[in-house]
This record gives C-alpha cells, structure tokens and sequence, in this order.
C-alpha cells in the first residue's frame, strides 16, 4: 500500500513537472512572439520611446518564465526526495499505472468527441450534430451499473429532445442563426 | 429615491421578472447539484444575457448568483455534500439535524436566515458601494493600474495551496488577454498568423471553457455518486420565534463576517462560511453540540455565505475589483454588454446601479419563495443524475458560444480553454485567477500604457501616487507575506518529519 501511494505521489509530481516544463516552454514562445510585434507602428501612437505593445507582454510572460521555472526546481526537488524514499521495481511501478489507467480515457473521449460535434455541425446542422453528441457523450459518463434499456432510452429521450429544445429558443427569442447542415431546406427551421 | 423606486418598478415588469425567476430556479438547482455551481451557472447563462438588454440581463446573471449559492443549502442538508463550496460548513450540523429527523428546521432555518443575510448585505452593498465609488472617482490611471495588480495578486495568492501555482494561473489568463489587438495603439500581437485572432478572443467561449468543459471531463474521469434524497416537510418557517430570538446575535455576527470576506478579493463564501461557523462554535456556550445537529451551525453558515454576495458586489461595483469568481463572470457579462465597472459607474449608469440593488432585493425574495415553495421539485429534480446533466450543460454552453459573434471559431475556443482549464484542475492550479487575469488584464495593460503616456515613459509617478503605492504595496506585501509563511511552513514540516 505504501508503495502504490509513494508510486501513485510520483506519477503526480512527474505530471506536475511536465505541466511545469510545459509552461516554460509556453511563456517562452510568448516572448519570442512578442519580438514578431511590429513597433514602427506602435511606437508612434503611443508617443513614447522606451513602453510600447510589447513592454506589457515582456514584462508578464518574463514573469511567467521565472515562476515556471521556480516551479520546475520545486518539482524536482519534490521528485528527487520521493524518488529517494522508496524504490519500486518496474513491475510494481507498472502495475499501479496499469490500474490508473481508465482514469483518462473517458475524458480524452469527451474532447475527441467535442472535437468531432465541432466539425460535424456545419456539415450535419447543429440539430443532428446535437442529437449524435448527446448520444455518444451520455453514452461515455454512463456508468457501467447503470446501463441497461430504461437508461438507453431516457438517453435517446434526451438527446433527441434538447437539440431541439435548445435550438428553438436560441433561433426564436435571440435570433441566432445556427448552421443547419442537411436541415437548411426544412422550412420550419 | 425616485430613480431606484423607478428602476425598482421596471424591474417589476413581466419579461424581467419572468428571466429572474427562472434565474433563480435554475440558479437553486446548479447549487444544489453537487458537481455544478453558481459560477458554472452564470457561465452557461453568459451567451444568453450577452443578447439580452442590459437592466434585463445584469437581473438575470444576480438572480442566477443569489439562487446558485443558496441551493447548495439543500444537498448540504438533505445528502450532506455541499452543493457548492459555500455551504461546506452547512453539512456539520444540517446533515446531523435531518438525520435527527430534523430536516424541516434545518431547511426552514438555513432558507429564512440565507434570505435575511442576503438582504443585510444588500442593504450594506447600497450604504457602502457609492461612498466607495465616490473616494475612488478620482482615481487615474496610476491608482487604477495599482488597482488592477493588486486585485491579481490577491486572487493569485488566495486562491489554492500554492501561490507559484496562483500567479501562473493569472500570468496564463493576462496572455489569453493579450492575443489580439493592444490598447492604445492596436498593435496586432500573439495571433499566430491566424486572422481571426485578431480581435482577440470572445470571453464568453473563453470563461465558458475554462469552466465548464473542465467539470465534464472531471466527472469523466471521477464520477460523483450521491443517494436519493428525500424532502421534509418544513412547517412555517421550520422553527419557533424563540429559536429565532436565540440566533439573532449569531445571525448578525456570521452576516458580518460574510460581509467583510466578501468585500475582500479571491476570498468569498467558500471562506466566510467555515469562518463564520468557528467563530459561532468558539462563542458558543454548548460547543460541544456543535457537529451533532445544531442550528446555531446552519445559521452560521447559511448567514455568512449569503451576506458575502453584497459584499463581493461592493468592490465589484465601486472599484471594478470581482470578489469572487461568480462575481468575475459578472463582470465579464457586464464587460460583454460594454459597460465599464468601477468609480464612475454610479455617475455613468444611474438606472443600471439602482436595478442591480433592486435585483438584489427582488431576487432575495424570489429565493425565499421558490426554495420554500418548490423544495419538493428541486429534490426531484437532483435525482436527474450528471450523466445527463453535464453533456445538456455542454451543449448549451457550445451553442452559447457559438452565439456570441455566431462563428464556429468560438466552439474551437472553448474546446481549447476546455482542455486548458482541465489540465490546470488536474495539476491543481486554481481557475480563478486565470479567470481574472483574462478579464482584468486588459484593463490593466490600458492603465499602465495611458499611465506611462502621461509620465513620458517614467514608472515613477505610480510609486510617487499615495493611492497607488498604498494599494501596490499591499498587493506586494500580501506576496511576500504569503511566500515567507510558506517556507515557514516548509520548514515546520522538514523539522517534523526529522524529529519523526
């Protein structure tokens, strides 16, 4: 037990310094964007020599890139003295990823998906976009001791009804025009 | 007093009263969901309000914020898990109390004294905001840059356990600020060569996938599972006048702790209700009931989270500085309809002022009624499980975001912040200052630019302001103080694990 929480800390602190590396690289491409700005512009409206659109910019993600790194040193440091306390073979290590390992498929499904309703809606409309997305993405949360025919149906109740019931307001009362893909010709939408 | 009567009976009108009281019925339901909130219901509303007029949709968004942190009452009682973070303290005794079959005082109580501290604190926001605003009506740019900063630094600091983490969040949120076109001289920046950046990005795709995509994907990944409740009945009021008389003190006390957390920066009734509720047990002269079904617990905690809404709204208003997050997506609603909040906003926006403080009370109202007329409803309607809920949620959100400039790009963007918002839950770095750093962000690169434009490029002026140095240098202290109290606390823990 204590080596699957000592192994299961670790994986969170690598995660971390991953996030944390990540971040650096991110405030880093940020500074070097800022000398893509064009100044010859800016220097002149703004009136002044030295504060220009990049001065902000430089200032903050320069800000963004100490802290980033700040925050790697506190991860390896934090990596190294857990690393140090036990050492776990690589079977053991794989074990415990091995039983953590549904935990991101679900969500990385979810964005797939959220993906997948984006591109679909200028071709399918967002009514029948709507009606797939719901499907499949109860279908994802759905619990494995919850499915059965009452739950497909209040599923299908569901993402047939919300589109629609969503859509309608949205088109009537805001006056949003939202693609209607093979729906276009249909006189009441 | 005429002009609020006037904003007072406008409000009264058919359509506004109709979009509050949905507001508050939905808003009730996303705090009583454990899992939804009533951030994440002002956010899903954002995309309507944004087509709304303004008076119509600033009462929408209140009614929505008033409902959302007094629904979280219900489950914190009924199934003892807070709906929402601000009725965390509301499970130590109203749980105990409902399974003492005490469930109709404690529901009765925690309604009656939620309405009542709502309406102290509306009646403090409308005392306090335009004395406020009237000191800060002379405020430049230097003060207001000073403003800005330190309304960061606090949210970075306060929010989560890790301060680093807190300021990454801001600095991450200030850049999404920044793609686009830059104040004063509209210099194009961070567009990546994509046209489409160049306006920036819409907030409300932004806010709505920072925080609503993430609670998807959480619960993807880690379901909440809570049982079936069931509703009490709740005669009257739920509890005697004498019960009353005993928890006047207490009531007032926990609505001005509520209050003043409220008014405070990045701290709001997820604070103030844990606040409240030790100081009610350390006063109290039975403490040790405190945790086995007491209502002087409920009514502690209910008070203090629902005073701090006029107490998040008086910097809000008086200053532009959002007291808590729902308090940020307020401002970005207000932001989105193009109204500029701070010192000015009483002079500038008489009968939107006046119609917030009349939405305040109207609303008050409304929750009192519809929590206490509708309490079996809402019980039936929490049995709806969140694998229905959240994809309908996600649905409106990107059909909210496609609305606000009718372009798919939105949907893209809320997509990304979705996935940007989940990393940074799953890393533990905390949403809300990203949030205000997006939306306070620009405003502060504006101060400091029309700043040093006025200074001839020279930082000296901003430290030479009384104002602004005060104000600077709280925000730096609060820093410092914050960093210092970390290491010690390091430190502690290094010589603990040592001595064990």
């Amino acid at each position: 037990m204590k080596l699957n929480s000592t192994v299961k800390h670790l994986n969170k602190e690598i995660n971390e310094l991953l996030f944390s590396l990540g971040i650096f690289a991110f405030f880093a491409l940020m500074i070097y964007q800022t000398f893509l700005i064009s100044n010859s512009l800016t220097r002149g409206f703004a009136g002044g020599v030295v504060v220009d659109a990049t001065t902000y910019p430089k200032i903050f993600c320069g800000l963004g890139l100490v802290l980033s790194l700040v925050l790697i040193i506190q991860n390896l440091g934090r990596i190294k003295k857990k690393a140090g306390s036990i050492e776990p073979t690589e079977g053991e290590i794989a074990s415990v990823e091995k039983k953590g390992k549904p935990s991101w498929v679900k969500p990385l499904l979810s964005i797939i998906l959220a993906a997948l309703f984006i591109v679909s809606v200028n071709v399918l409309g967002v009514i029948v976009g709507g009606w797939l997305y719901l499907l499949a993405q109860i279908a994802i949360l759905l619990p494995e001791e919850k499915r059965g025919p009452k739950a497909y149906v209040i599923t299908c109740i569901i993402s047939f009804a919300v589109p629609l019931a969503v859509y309608l307001p949205f088109r009537y009362i805001f006056y949003v025009m939202f693609p209607l893909g093979i729906f276009k010709n249909i006189g009441i939408f | 007093m005429q002009e609020f009567l006037a904003a007072f009976f406008n409000l009264c009108s058919p359509a506004i009263m109709g979009w509050m009281i949905v507001g508050t019925a939905v808003g009730i339901l996303f705090g009583a969901v454990p899992g939804m909130s009533a951030g994440l219901a002002v956010t899903v509303f954002l995309p309507i309000t944004y087509g709304l007029d303004i008076i119509t949709a600033a009462a929408l968004m209140i009614s929505l914020y008033i409902g959302g942190i007094s629904g979280g009452l219900i489950s914190a009682i009924l199934i003892n898990i807070p709906g929402t973070p601000s009725s965390v303290a509301t499970t130590f005794d109203g749980s105990p109390m409902a399974k003492k079959g005490e469930g109709g005082k404690a529901l009765g109580a925690a309604v009656f004294f939620s309405f009542i501290a709502t309406l102290f604190s509306v009646a403090s926001l409308i005392c306090i905001a335009p004395t406020l605003a009237k000191l800060a009506i002379k405020f430049g740019p230097y003060e207001y840059f000073a403003i800005t900063a330190c309304s960061m630094l606090l949210v970075a600091g306060l929010f989560g356990k890790n301060m680093i983490k807190g300021l990454i969040s801001v600095l991450i949120g200030i850049s999404a600020g920044m793609v686009g076109m830059a104040p004063v001289d509209a210099a194009i920046r961070f567009t990546f060569g994509i046209d489409a950046f160049r306006t920036g990005f819409h907030a409300i795709p932004v806010l709505v996938g920072l925080f609503a995509l993430p609670e998807v994907l959480a619960y993807a990944r880690k379901r909440i599972v809570f049982e079936q409740m069931q509703a009490p009945k709740v005669k009257g009021l739920g509890f005697s006048f004498t019960e009353f008389k005993e928890q006047i003190v207490n009531f007032f006390r926990s609505s001005l702790i509520g209050l003043g957390i409220g008014i405070l920066p990045g701290i709001g009734a997820g604070t103030s209700n844990l606040v409240a509720y030790a100081v009610a047990k350390n006063s109290s002269k039975t403490p040790e009931k405190f945790g086995q079904g007491e209502l002087s617990g409920v009514v502690a905690s209910e008070s203090a989270n629902n005073a701090g809404i006029g107490g998040a709204m008086i910097p809000l208003l008086s200053l532009g500085i959002p007291g808590d997050t729902v308090t940020v997506m307020l401002l970005a609603g207000l932001l989105l309809q193009g109204i500029q909040v701070g010192p000015r906003f009483f002079t500038s926006y008489p009968d939107l002022a006046y119609s917030i403080f009349g939405a305040l009370i109207i609303c008050s109202f409304l929750m009192f009624i519809i929590e206490n007329l509708g309490m079996r409803l809402f019980v039936k309607l929490l049995g709806v499980p969140l694998h229905f809920l959240l994809p309908v949620v996600m649905f409106v959100c990107f059909l909210g975001s496609y609305s606000a400039t009718n372009n798919m790009l939105n949907m893209w963007v809320l997509l990304i912040f979705g996935i940007v918002g989940y990393i940074l839950t799953r890393v533990e770095v905390p949403l809300g200052p990203a949030i205000i750093g997006f939306v306070l962000g620009p405003s502060s690169e504006l101060y400091l630019r029309r700043g040093l434009q006025m200074s001839g490029d020279s930082f000296w002026p901003f430290i030479q302001s009384p104002l602004a140095a005060t104000i600077m240098a709280v925000g730096v202290l609060f820093i410092i103080w914050k960093a210092v109290n970390g290491i010690r606390m390091l430190n502690l823990a290094k010589k603990e694990s040592h001595t064990t």
